[in-house]
This record gives C-alpha cells, structure tokens and sequence, in this order.
C-alpha cells in the first residue's frame, strides 16, 4: 500500500512527467526546460522510492487499522486559501496572455506556488489526529521555503522602493529623505527597545504600515519617473541607458564629468596601463608585454584598460573604433562607435571598459586608436585581428 | 541410489561476495591505470611546468598512500579485533590523549612538510619572467580562441582556433579569458589549468620540451558541451614555427572561376561567413566579407578558418581533420619529424571528409550546442543550416583550399 508521503511524492512524480511530456512536445526534448524537467521527474521519482521503502519513517504507517480510524483520515479541519491564490494567478496568466508576457510568467509562478502550499497544507492536515502536529510539521516543510522567499521579496520591495524614490526625487531632496527615513527608524528602534511592555500587534502594525507606505511611494514615484537631471543627460545622449559617456571630447561636460571618481579598485584586472605625463602617453601592457607599440584586442571580447594622469588639468581616455552608415528614416547619418573614460584630474585613476565590434581590415589601416583628446601625440593605434 | 547436490550456504555465498567485490572492485581500478592511449595524463609531463607539478605530486601520493594504508590496516586491525562475539561491553572511557595528541602532531608535521615545496611551486608556476613569447587565449562556448600580437616573430597579427601552435623549448606566457561564461584552460602534460572569466585576463604560462601534440580539455562546466570542448598544442621546432607564422599570415585563397571550389566559397559567403571569417575573402564590389558574429552569438564570435586545413582537429578539436591513418602518423612521428607533417596540413588523402561532411550537414546533431536564437536573437553555437549534399560537397572542396602549405608559404 502507499503511504501518506508516497501518495505526495508519487503525485508531484507524475505531475512532474506530465509537464515533461507537455514542454518536450510543445518545445523540444532536448531543450534546457526538458532537461531540467527530466532530473525533476528523476529526483521526484528517486524521493518517492525512498519515502515508500521507509514507510514515512513510521512503521505504523503501515498498521491498517490505524489508519482507518485515525482522525488524520478524516476530512480536513480547516478552510484554505490556496484555491482561491490558485484562482486568482489563473486570471493573472489569463491576462498575461492577452497583453505582456511578464504577466503571464508572474501568474504561472504564483500558481505554481499555490499548488505547492495547497499540496502541503492537505498533506500536513492528514498526518495525524493532533492538529498542532500537523501545523508543526507543515511549517518544517513549508518555512524553509516560505521564508527566504518572503525575505527576498521583503528585500527587492524595499530597494525598489529606495530606488524608485531617489532617482524621482531632486537631488537636493533626495539626501533628506535618505536622513529622514533613516532617523525615523532609529527613533522606532529606540522606543521599541525602551518600552519593553509593547505589544507584538502594535510593533506588528507599525511596521507594517511603515513597510506600506514605503512600498506605496516607491509605487507612486515609479509612476513619476526619473528626475529631469536624468531624461534630459539621456534625450540629449550625453549618457547612455546603462551609464556609459557618450560625451567624449577634450573639454570637460557638465553631464558625464559630474562628480568623476577617481579611484579605482587595486584588484583590478587590465588589459593595458595608460598613464598621461608631460611627456605624453605611456602604455603598458600587463605583465610587461611590448606589444609593439600598439594595443592588440580582439574582436567582441570586452577588455578593460586603466588610465592614470599625471598632468594639471582634466583629462579623459578614448577608443575610437570606427564609423558606419545608418539610415535614420531616410537619412543616412554617420555613426561614431567610441568609448572614454570621465574626465579625471591629476593623480586620479579610472577604468576603462570596451569591447571592438570590427577587424581592423574593416577600415582603413591605422582607423583604431587610444588616445587622450585635446593632447597632441597621446595616441595609439588599435589593431584588432 | 540417490545423488546429493550441495548447496552452499547463504553464509558462504555472503563470504564470497565480501571477498570478490573488494578483489574485483580493486581489479578495476588498477586495470584502468594501464591506459597506454592517454594524452592527459598528469603522470606524463612534457615540459618544466608540469614537470613541476610531478616532483610536488609524486612524493605527496606515495606518502598520502602510505598513510592511507595505515589508517585502512588500523581500522581493519580495530574491526577485527573488537569485533562482537558476545563478549561484555568494556568499560567505557576518553581514550589515550597521548594518541590524539600524537595523531594530530603527526599529521600537522605531514601537513607542514607537504606545504613548504606545495607554495613555492606555486609561487613558480606563476612566475611568467622570461616568458617573451605571448598568445591571447580566449574561451567560448565551446571552443578556444588563439590570438598573436604583434611581437619579435609576428609581424602582424594571427588569429587561430582550437590548436595552439608554440615554439617548442621556449616559455609561452598566455593572457586567458573568456567572453562568455567561466571556462578553464589545461594541457596536462605542459602546465595545470587556470580559469579564463569574462572581463579578467588571468596570466598563464606553457612549455613544451619537445616538438609533439598536446591535448587538453575545458575544465571548469560551462554549459551543455562542456565535455567536447576540447584544445590542442602543436609544438614545433623554431625553424617549423617561423614556417607557421608565414602561413597564418596569408590571406585566404580565391577559388577560380565555375569550379566545385567557387560554388563552395558561394555557398560559404551567403550561410557561413555571417559568423566565420576567412581574411582577405571580398564580395563582388570587392569588399572585404565581414563575418557578424557578434550578432549571431552570445560570445560574439566563432572560428577563424582561414587556414583551417593547417589544424589537424575542427569543431571546438573535437573531431579529426586527418584520418585515422595520417592522426597515427602524425601523432606518433619523432619529434624531428613532426614539424614537417604538421606544416603538410591536411592533404586530400589525409582528409576526414565523412566527420567533415557530417558536421556541414548538421553540426548540432554531432555536437551538443543550443543553435535556436535566444530572446536577444543570439545563439550558442552552429546551427543546422539545411544544406544540400551538393553543397556540402562544395564546401569541402572549398574549405580544402584553406590549407596554406599548398598554396603559399612553406
């Protein structure tokens, strides 16, 4: 005969073989997806031999009697909620269908969770005649995944939130709420441990509401947008979406040179060492390859290089690494591929990312260069083979 | 009269399970050290590096052995001697301090011992001083990259796959990396590994004592075929290096008009060359055919082959270009005879045009790989192209003229 805990692992088996058949015919046995479902049905399968070979751990479990009369055979005592998650997720991937993907994803997971709980909840109310047993052990099984995943929600909620809130708000309110939320939850802290006779349902409420509000905000400010500081560097295309300069010249810009950094980690790991001296610029490659007087860097493949000045005044790396046509509702404009570092003042140091997305014998010989702007001399050619 | 048949008894048969299943057990294990075919075999190292790496692991074996035995005959010694016959239940107590204690001088002592040579090797393997000559390695899913700059002896830039060619008695620092997911580069019988990681270049360095193949194998699990992504060193002499380079710095060949050769080089520049690069190939305006790799692929970039037919393997050196015949030969000649066979290529007669011709029909049904376009329209690997056997059949003929010791520099 099955027991209670074969019956749950020979369920999830098969349900497990089900979605394996259903993707491997919808997509392809050999896809990632099927792979991953085809250990699943293995490991469910393998969980299941094991829990029916140990008879739960419970030797009574196989005692006939008992099981007939044991009140863990009787009809579960209380309600669940899960159908009704189950329901809603089903209504969620419904309209995921219909109008964005990410909907209907969400509500697959949500519904795939739903399943999980119900399923352990059912069995957790069978176990045995003592209710507070059959919670204990559904929280033994349910906890080690209930919780980390409710704190790492908890967590991307706030730092969303966070998020959400400082790049809508000005930069002069920005510090402000940063203090004032900070020093709120210092004062909430102290009091809590101050007055020790709180309840646990008034420290319980505060911080939901607190964690309400929070989330309410960030919600809001999403809704707002980012500051105009930010669209504008971005419509103006003085930063990409990602943060890199797009303002490479000589003289310093008052988007992509704000606030430069200049300091860079000593574990970095370069590809070349520029440093800009009067003399003008030196390269070294790492370890002390010659290199022939020129940067060899291969193709697609993302290198970076570190930049040092020596010299008064701000001054910037660049890669130039090439030009092509684009046609731009008709027109055809040329465009620039270039990348550079901020404009960094003497004794600072910054790093510099790019990958070449051409072979040199795409252009003319010598088209690639390194080269500090607005310094005569301070070039070198890039070869890319 | 009536006959009478034994039948061993299940403590018996118990007894002969007990003793075959350590004998056979045992058997297997020491059976499966006699490969003689074993090219990655640490035991056998080839150059200083992993020579290094003997001197430290032979020692540290045999003691670890000898250690082992000890502890495998005092646990033995222990069941056997305590073992419950019925006997009362002696008195329990702590133990002898004196054997803890001792036990665990003695094994601080091995452990210290071990240490000492086990960081100044390392120290050594890291040391990359007079290590001039300098090969870019980069990995990918799933195959390696090899890249020379320009340097004393490459006058300009060489970009091959798969097969590394290396001055034989001479230090090769290597600069690894990769550009997409971790990998590890290893040639057990020149060096250990050592990761290549996307965005670092991690410093490395080879040695071959003599002229002679080497092969190794990714060792860090980077994906669905980690297991054939394969690499090999072709050691040559410095006479047979420099004849190397000339090759690898030709362009590729132009196949001449309405032969099987052109139809091929067709077929290559409209299904091939959006991901591979043959240098110096031109459209009909006379532009330079660029391959677009980095639109194809998530590492942005697929073998070179321009001179594919100077490598002896293809598809990230997981199959031979030579038969078996010509890979026995070349992978058996003397180390004075080597070079000379290497710088051949692959002749008609050596070709491995079936595994050839297999791999053009449907390579991802000889090698693992995920050729469907993910959401950033980007593959793994090479797709099945639906090419005809004609074409198939051209393309081998055109890929046979990439083979520059018969059309150029020897």
């Amino acid at each position: 005969m099955f027991t209670t805990g074969a019956k749950l692992y020979l369920g999830l088996t098969t349900a497990a073989i089900a979605g394996l058949v259903v993707y491997g015919t919808l997509q392809n046995f050999g896809a990632l997806g099927a792979i991953g479902l085809i250990f699943l049905v293995i490991s469910l399968a393998l969980l299941s031999g094991v829990v029916i070979h140990g008879r739960d751990s419970n030797i009574s479990a196989m005692d006939m009697a008992a099981v007939e009369t044991a009140p863990a055979a009787g009809e579960p005592s209380l309600g669940s909620m899960w159908p009704l998650v189950g329901a809603a997720s089903g209504v969620l991937m419904a309209v995921g269908w219909i109008t964005d993907q990410r909907y209907f994803i969400a509500g697959l997971a949500v519904l795939l969770a739903a399943i999980l709980e119900w399923t352990i909840r059912a069995w957790s109310e069978r176990a045995s005649s003592n209710a507070a047993y059959n919670e204990s052990i559904r929280k033994r099984i349910a906890h080690p995944l209930e919780l980390p995943l409710a704190a790492a929600f908890g967590l991307a909620g706030i730092i969303f939130s966070f998020s959400r809130i400082l790049v809508g708000s000005s930069k002069e309110v920005g510090p402000i709420v940063l203090i004032a939320g900070g020093a709120l939850v210092t004062v909430v802290g102290v009091v809590v441990a101050q007055r020790r006779n709180l309840s646990k349902g008034v420290i319980t409420g505060v911080c939901s509401i607190g964690a309400v509000a929070l989330l309410g905000t960030g919600i809001a400010m999403a809704g707002v947008g980012e500051r105009d500081a930010f669209t504008e560097a971005y419509a103006e295309k003085h930063l990409s979406r990602h943060g890199e300069h797009l303002d490479c010249g000589a003289e310093p810009d008052e988007h992509a040179d704000h606030k430069v950094s200049g300091e860079v980690s000593s574990t970095s790991n370069v590809l070349a060492e520029f440093t800009l001296t009067e003399e003008g610029l030196e390269m070294d490659q790492i370890a002390g390859f010659e290199g022939g007087g020129v940067l060899t860097v291969d193709r697609s493949n993302a290198v970076t290089v570190l930049f040092h000045s020596e010299i008064e005044g701000e001054h910037r790396l660049r890669v130039f690494a090439g030009s092509e046509e684009v046609d731009v509702n008709g027109t055809t404009l040329v465009e620039e591929t270039e990348f550079c570092t901020q404009a960094i003042e003497e004794g600072d140091t910054q790093a510099l990312t790019f990958k070449m997305p051409m072979p040199s014998f795409a252009g003319e010989a010598g088209e690639y260069y390194i080269e500090v702007p607005g310094v005569d001399g301070a070039r070198y050619e890039i070869v890319v083979p | 009269m009536r006959s009478e048949v034994t039948i061993p008894s299940e403590s018996k048969k118990s007894a002969v399970r007990r003793v075959l299943t350590p004998v056979l057990g045992g058997a297997v294990l020491l059976l499966a050290g006699c490969a003689k075919d074993a090219p990655q075999d640490t035991w056998q190292p080839e150059g200083p590096s992993a020579q290094m790496i003997d001197n430290l692991q032979r020692p540290v074996f045999y003691a670890a052995g000898v250690v082992g035995v000890i502890v495998a005959a005092a646990v033995g010694y222990a069941v056997w001697k305590f073992k419950d016959r019925g006997q009362a239940i002696p008195e329990q107590g702590h133990g002898k301090s004196s054997i803890e204690y001792g036990g665990i001088a003695l094994s601080a002592i091995i452990l210290a011992a071990v240490a000492v040579p086990t960081f100044a090797t390392i120290f050594k393997l890291n040391d990359t001083k007079g290590c001039d000559f300098t090969v870019n390695v980069t990995g990918q899913q799933w195959w390696w990259e090899y890249s020379y700059p320009v340097q004393p002896g490459i006058p300009e830039p060489i970009v091959t796959s798969g097969e590394m060619a290396i001055p034989a008695g001479e230090c090769i620092k290597l600069r690894i990396t990769s550009r997409d997911v971790i990998h590890s580069f290893w040639i057990p019988k020149l060096n250990g590994k050592r990761d290549a990681v996307p965005g670092r270049i991690h410093i490395w360095k080879i040695e071959a004592d003599k002229p002679g193949i080497y092969d190794g194998q990714c060792t860090e699990f980077c994906g669905l075929s980690h297991a054939d992504m394969k690499m090999n060193v072709a050691a040559l002499n410095t006479a047979d290096f420099a004849t190397w380079v000339a090759q690898q710095t030709q362009d590729g060949p132009v196949a001449a008009a309405e032969t099987a050769e052109a139809r091929g080089e067709e077929t290559f520049k409209a299904q091939c060359a959006r991901c591979h690069q043959i240098n110096g190939a031109v459209d009909k305006d006379g532009n330079p055919v660029i391959n677009q790799a980095d639109e194809q692929l998530v590492s942005g970039a697929a073998p070179n082959l321009t001179h594919l037919m100077s490598r002896s393997t293809f598809g990230g050196a997981t199959f031979d270009l030579l038969t078996e015949e010509c890979r026995e030969e070349l992978r058996s000649a003397s180390p004075e005879e080597f070079g000379a066979l290497y710088l051949r290529g692959v002749t008609a007669e050596c070709l491995n045009r079936a595994e050839l011709e297999e791999w053009l029909a449907n390579a991802p049904g000889k090698k693992a790989m995920y050729p469907e376009a993910n959401d950033d329209g980007l593959a793994r690997g090479m797709p099945y192209l639906a090419l005809t056997a004609d074409q198939v059949d051209d393309l081998v003929a055109y890929l046979m003229t990439m083979n520059p010791s018969q059309t150029g520099a020897n």
